[in-house]
């Protein structure tokens, strides 16, 4: 290149670099700035969007905020596809601005009038090199010390694991689960051992009223909504509640009252299932939770189940929903061993969606898992002894199934039931009382091909059976009260009371309990004639069944949950 | 076994309107045509690079390969798979059975290595992009002081061996994931990556080449390798006149000087060359011993990276109460249900694994440090000026420095029938 | 020849025979030539990292609806915030946050959900939502397309739960099914 030419093109070449390295510091710049705010999913997590969503909860009906929603996730998406766009475009002129700054830059090196002259240095002498290579030595040496600090830092603070082979405290092999003696000392589920309602030993008043406070031991207000009843180990009362926002189980101390603590579900990395929307007759907590004594354990309409121990931490939980059915979910949990057991019932046969499932009561992983080909039920499974062979007891149209609750095979069916089945059936002296809505009770053998006998008045809707072991005592809805003989179905008496029941009835010693809807009990002897020997009243709504346990009589009422005792005189 | 909740809803039957289920479209499969296009491309360009800087000592067709293999490895396929990263497959495939390394792969790990055995470090030139990217940056070089050179260089060994520590061990591919160009050539990546890249770039202005020289692992191997190569770049074809100009203006230090006399009043003793020569020879068990010890004690934290054994060591803080809250990562463990007993177990057969490869890195790094002490300590007699074969990256830049090679080469216009320079050095 | 000549040589024949042996050993099992990055849809946590950890700017990884396994319920809890305001389509209720979702109506009470795929960021809220509450249709899948096969998928690396892996090129992309989870 000539010297004119060199004169004349060099200040342009330096002026495109120059320009070209400003760009690219301005451009790059801003890019930079661009990344530094985040990648993509900014919209995600929009602080004003999910203010907006908060605000729409609570004003769910305001149609200038859902435009306003809108409006504003329309812009942020605009606004993400934009950004996504620019910030391609831009990276693309970024590289061309690289591209001409790199050849400008060599350009201006070859138009340079003058070309540099070389660096002057010192001659090299064998001194020197021989000191350079002294340095260069420590230089490496001090490189290696850097190394061997980092190592060393490095290795610092060890996480000592458990050494191999040792059990961990919380994956304990050994099965831990209550022997029958224990369960029988409680009040672990639904109608208690054997899901019979029978607490022989208990000794409970014969009158009480919660107005003048007669015989009312405690009574302590209920945080939350729901229909399940109590549940008593030792000296606790467990329950559970629940609202829109959370599933909840409450502990209380049998003594005193006082609420010892309530634990809220929480799945671990999941968020919360939907409440499912129920009409005003049920809750969203109508299954009754169980308990062996290590562990509460409690269901919810929405899916979850989780497992507390007895100081309320919660020791697994998991969603095992959908459990929607026309009236809301309302069975409740049955136990055996370290077996837990759910029936859901939903839909039709034909559907495929009514199952029974056993879960490991340790881990809350699954055990084993069976179709069902039934329609939507709401009776709770129950866990029976027949001949000394535990059987899982589970009735839903059109049938009465037994398993075999550690492996989930079916020991027994009979097909007898129909229409929506909520009553739960029982088992004593070698009879199954089950009850088909609306339209007879049956007694079944277990194992038997046919009914044994059939009672068609007198047929409850929604509350369940109960036998002193000679005789069975069923109260309809409507509050006629059917005595009859166990073995052959035969009536011995029949009452009607005045009110509408929905609660189980339980017997307490020899005391049968029937408990209407309005609070009020009515205290009748066990026997081959109807005789009322008391009656109590705890003055509100009442849906969950009474559990007697020792001398007491717990009732969950819709507000409060009474403790009744005989006043110490 | 099937699971159990796979299904909650039964699929619908559209008895009205008979709807038939869309099938599934859109999944294409990766074009894997272009990964041999890549190989042919790899070779093809090393032949290339060889041929420009042996025989036609061209540093204007070696800028014209490196802006192509910048465009095509680099900014056209996206640097992946590139053959410093391919090193780390060939180790876990080593070392990892049920890993089998893709052929295209293989070829980008052993033919930069086998074309360094015989005309030196060539990929470095003109084909690797990483080296491409750099090259062309570098505006202004600074002379970086010896000493400085050979402490740094130290770095690369370090990063190799753990880059194969971690690679034998399933740890994952460090030098993958602090590649500082690669965000560049994908144009995204993480806010850290476009920094570091950027960064390195911007030092590329003024310090020739700094990844590397300092830190491409697979550049210690390619250097190895150059070291033994049947022929290597000479900065002249014919006689050396000692004008310097060529360590002037090679900016990667990689330019053997003529050995300066000795003065003649001070001769070397030979007694205290045998001592100096027993000592170094002597620290080099010692320095071997030294990154064993070390190596034995980073194993265990090294294995943090491992998954699993960053999993185990946070679910057992967990479980032990040390620490409050769960990790993604410890949550997905306790979902899946295993058992702590296994994953503990898994951890501390993999803590050995790393023990045991530490100690190896250890004595790699530690032999590195003897072995260079040994050869800072004696130097060869040379008699012109060199370059040194290890380090030299074929840039070609002495060859355009040196009065020699230019005389040279305007003889070589002028003749009728050329003759090449490999044959006018003999 | 000189003794340095020698020994250069003599190491140069070791190196070729050493790179030679080392290639003939791994050639021996290279079985699958070429493997891609896929997510297994049984183990995903749908921790939603999929959508930020990738390298490229919009993530490689996609929701896809699998039809085969999905209920078309009204109520997809895919589709729909946990708590909707009505089951429409109007923004307030939906959970995707780009809108990538289309409902349609096919007959009484089903609908059909289709993922709009350039508009889907891979944030995986829908698939968690169906995954955890209906019958996990949703879910998301490495798009090869725009995958750049790095050979560390960066969000293999950040996975909780370990569920990206490299799989044959052949067979690049693993489904539901019906059947379930294969054991």
């Amino acid at each position: 290149m000539k010297e004119e030419q060199k004169q004349l093109f060099h200040p342009i070449v330096v002026a495109v670099t120059s320009i070209a390295a400003l760009f690219i510091l301005a451009l790059g710049g801003l890019l930079l700035w661009n990344q530094a705010r985040g990648k993509v999913p900014m919209l995600v997590n929009s602080v004003e969007l999910k203010n907006l969503h908060e605000e729409l909860r609570h004003h769910p009906k305001d149609e200038a905020l859902k435009l306003q929603i809108r409006r504003l996730d329309f812009q942020l998406r605009q606004a993400l596809f934009a950004r996504l766009q620019l910030s391609r475009n831009a990276t693309r002129a970024l590289a061309v601005g690289v591209f001409i700054f790199l050849v400008g830059a060599h350009f201006s090196r070859v138009t340079r009038l003058q070309r540099p002259a070389p660096r002057r240095r010192p001659r090299h002498t064998h001194e020197s090199e021989t000191r350079k290579h002294r340095i260069a030595s420590l230089v490496l040496l001090g490189v290696f010390a850097g190394v061997a600090i980092a190592a060393l830092l490095l290795s610092r603070n060890p996480v000592q694991l458990p050494p191999r082979g040792a059990a961990t405290p919380t994956a304990v092999a050994v099965p831990d689960f209550p022997t029958p003696e224990e369960i029988r000392q409680n009040w672990p589920s639904f109608r208690g051992p054997n899901g019979a309602g029978i607490a022989k030993t208990a000794n409970i008043p014969l009158t009480w009223d919660a107005k003048t406070g007669q015989n009312i031991r405690w009574k302590t207000a209920i945080p939350l909504h729901g229909m399940s009843s109590p549940i008593i180990w030792g000296n606790r009362v467990f329950l559970t509640g629940a609202n829109a926002q959370s599933n909840c189980v409450f502990s209380f101390a049998a003594d005193t009252g006082q609420l010892l603590w309530t634990s809220n579900i929480t799945i671990p990395g999941g968020v919360r299932a939907p409440a499912p929307r129920l009409g005003d007759d049920t809750s969203l907590a109508a299954p009754t939770p169980v308990t062996d004594g290590r562990r509460i354990y409690a269901i919810f309409p929405n899916g979850e189940i989780a497992a507390f121990d007895f100081a309320g931490k919660q020791i697994w939980a998991r969603n095992i929903g959908p459990l929607e059915n026309s009236y809301g979910y309302a069975a409740s949990l049955a136990i055996y061993q370290d077996y837990l057991f759910i029936q859901i019932d939903r839909g039709a046969p034909e559907d495929g969606q009514s199952k029974m499932l056993a879960l490991d009561t340790q881990t809350g992983q699954e055990r084993w898992e069976k179709p069902r080909a039934v329609n939507g039920s709401w009776s709770s499974p129950t866990m029976i002894e027949v001949n000394g062979q535990p059987q899982l007891l589970t009735a839903a149209a059109p049938l009465l199934i037994a398993y075999n609750p550690l492996d989930g095979t079916e020991l027994w069916q009979l097909k007898c039931l129909e229409s929506d089945v909520a009553p739960t059936p029982i088992f004593a002296a070698g009879m199954v009382v089950t009850i088909a809505p609306n339209t007879a009770i049956y007694g079944v053998r277990p194992g038997a091909a046919n009914f044994a006998w059939k009672i068609e008045d007198g047929v409850p809707e929604a509350t369940s059976p109960i036998s002193d072991g000679q005789r069975a005592y069923i109260i309809s809805n409507e509050g006629l009260l059917n005595c009859c003989d166990l073995q052959t179905g035969k009536r011995i008496w029949q009452h009607e009371i005045e009110g509408q029941f929905y609660a189980s009835p339980s017997i307490a010693g020899n005391a049968l309990i029937v408990l209407d809807r309005a609070g009020t009990a009515h205290v009748l002897a066990l026997g081959d004639k109807f005789e009322e020997r008391g009656q109590g009243s705890i003055g509100e709504e009442c849906g969950a069944s009474p559990v007697p346990h020792g001398n007491r009589l717990y009732l969950r009422g819709k507000e409060h949950l009474f403790c009744i005792e005989a006043a110490q005189k | 076994m099937a699971t159990a909740l796979a299904q909650r809803f039964p699929p619908p039957e559209f008895t009205e309107t008979g709807h038939q289920m869309p099938t599934l479209t859109g999944f294409p499969s990766r074009a894997l045509a272009w990964d041999y296009v890549d190989v042919v491309v790899l070779f093809v360009a090393l032949a290339l690079a060889a041929w420009l800087v042996l025989r036609r000592r061209s540093r204007r067709g070696v800028i014209a390969l490196s802006i192509f293999s910048l465009l095509y490895f680099g900014f056209w396929r996206k640097g992946c798979v590139c053959s410093i990263g391919s090193m780390q497959n060939i180790t876990q495939a080593l070392f990892d059975s049920a890993y089998a390394v893709p052929l295209t792969v293989l070829a980008f790990g052993v033919l930069p290595l086998v074309f360094a055995l015989f005309f030196g470090r060539v990929f470095c030139a003109a084909v690797c992009p990483h080296g491409a990217f750099q090259d062309l940056m570098l505006l202004r070089p600074l002379h970086t002081p010896t000493w400085l050179e050979h402490g740094l260089r130290l770095l690369a060994y370090v990063y190799l061996g753990l880059a194969a520590i971690f690679a034998a061990t399933g740890g994952g591919y460090i030098i993958c994931q602090y590649d500082p160009f690669i965000a560049l050539f994908r144009l995204s990546g993480s806010l850290t990556m476009i920094l570091l890249g950027v960064g390195f770039l911007a030092a590329s202005l003024f310090i020739g080449r700094p990844y590397c020289r300092f830190l491409c692992p697979y550049g210690v191997l390619l250097g190895l390798a150059a070291a033994v190569a049947r022929w290597r770049p000479s900065i002249t074809p014919s006689a050396c006149t000692q004008c310097s100009r060529c360590e002037d203006f090679c900016p990667f230090n990689a330019i053997n000087i003529s050995t300066p006399k000795p003065a003649p009043l001070q001769p070397p003793s030979p007694m205290a060359q045998k001592i100096r020569l027993t000592v170094l020879l002597l620290l080099i068990p010692i320095f071997v011993g030294l990154g064993l010890w070390l190596g034995d004690a980073a194993g265990a934290a090294l294995a943090r990276k491992h998954r699993v054994v960053n999993l185990a060591e946070r679910v057992h803080l967990e479980t032990s109460g040390t620490v409050q809250g769960t990790t993604e990562a410890s949550e997905a463990f306790h979902a899946a249900g295993t058992p702590q007993e296994k994953l503990f177990g898994e951890a501390h057969t993999l803590r050995e694994r790393y023990v045991r490869a530490g100690r190896l890195g250890g004595i790699w790094v530690g032999l590195v440090v003897g072995i260079k002490l040994l050869t800072l300590g004696f130097r060869r007699k040379r008699e012109r000026y060199e370059t040194d074969a290890e380090h030299c990256l074929a840039c070609a830049r002495c060859f355009e420095f040196c009065p020699q090679d230019q005389k040279w080469k305007q003889i070589l216009a002028q003749a009728p029938h050329p003759v090449h320079a490999a044959d006018a050095t003999k | 020849m000189n003794r340095r000549n020698f020994i250069n040589g003599v190491a140069r024949v070791a190196a070729l025979l050493g790179l030679g042996g080392l290639a003939a050993r791994l050639l021996q099992h290279a079985q699958v030539a070429h493997t891609v990055w896929q997510i297994d849809p049984w183990k995903c946590t749908y921790c939603g990292k999929c959508a930020t950890e990738c390298v490229l700017e919009l993530s490689a990884v996609k929701c896809v609806q699998f039809y085969d396994i999905c209920g078309y319920c009204d109520f997809c809890t895919g589709y729909f915030e946990p708590q909707p305001n009505k089951l429409s389509t109007g923004a307030e209720n939906q959970l995707c946050p780009t809108g990538a979702i289309v409902r349609k109506f096919i007959e009484d009470p089903y609908y059909e959900y289709t993922i709009n795929e350039p508009l889907c960021i891979g944030c995986a809220k829908c698939v968690k939502g169906c995954t955890l509450f209906g019958n996990g249709s949703f879910h998301l899948q490495i798009k090869h397309d725009r995958c750049v096969n790095c050979n560390e998928c960066s969000i293999a690396k950040a996975c909780p739960a370990n569920a990206i892996h490299r799989i044959p090129s052949n067979k690049p992309y693993l489904f539901k099914t019906r059947e379930g989870k294969p054991s």
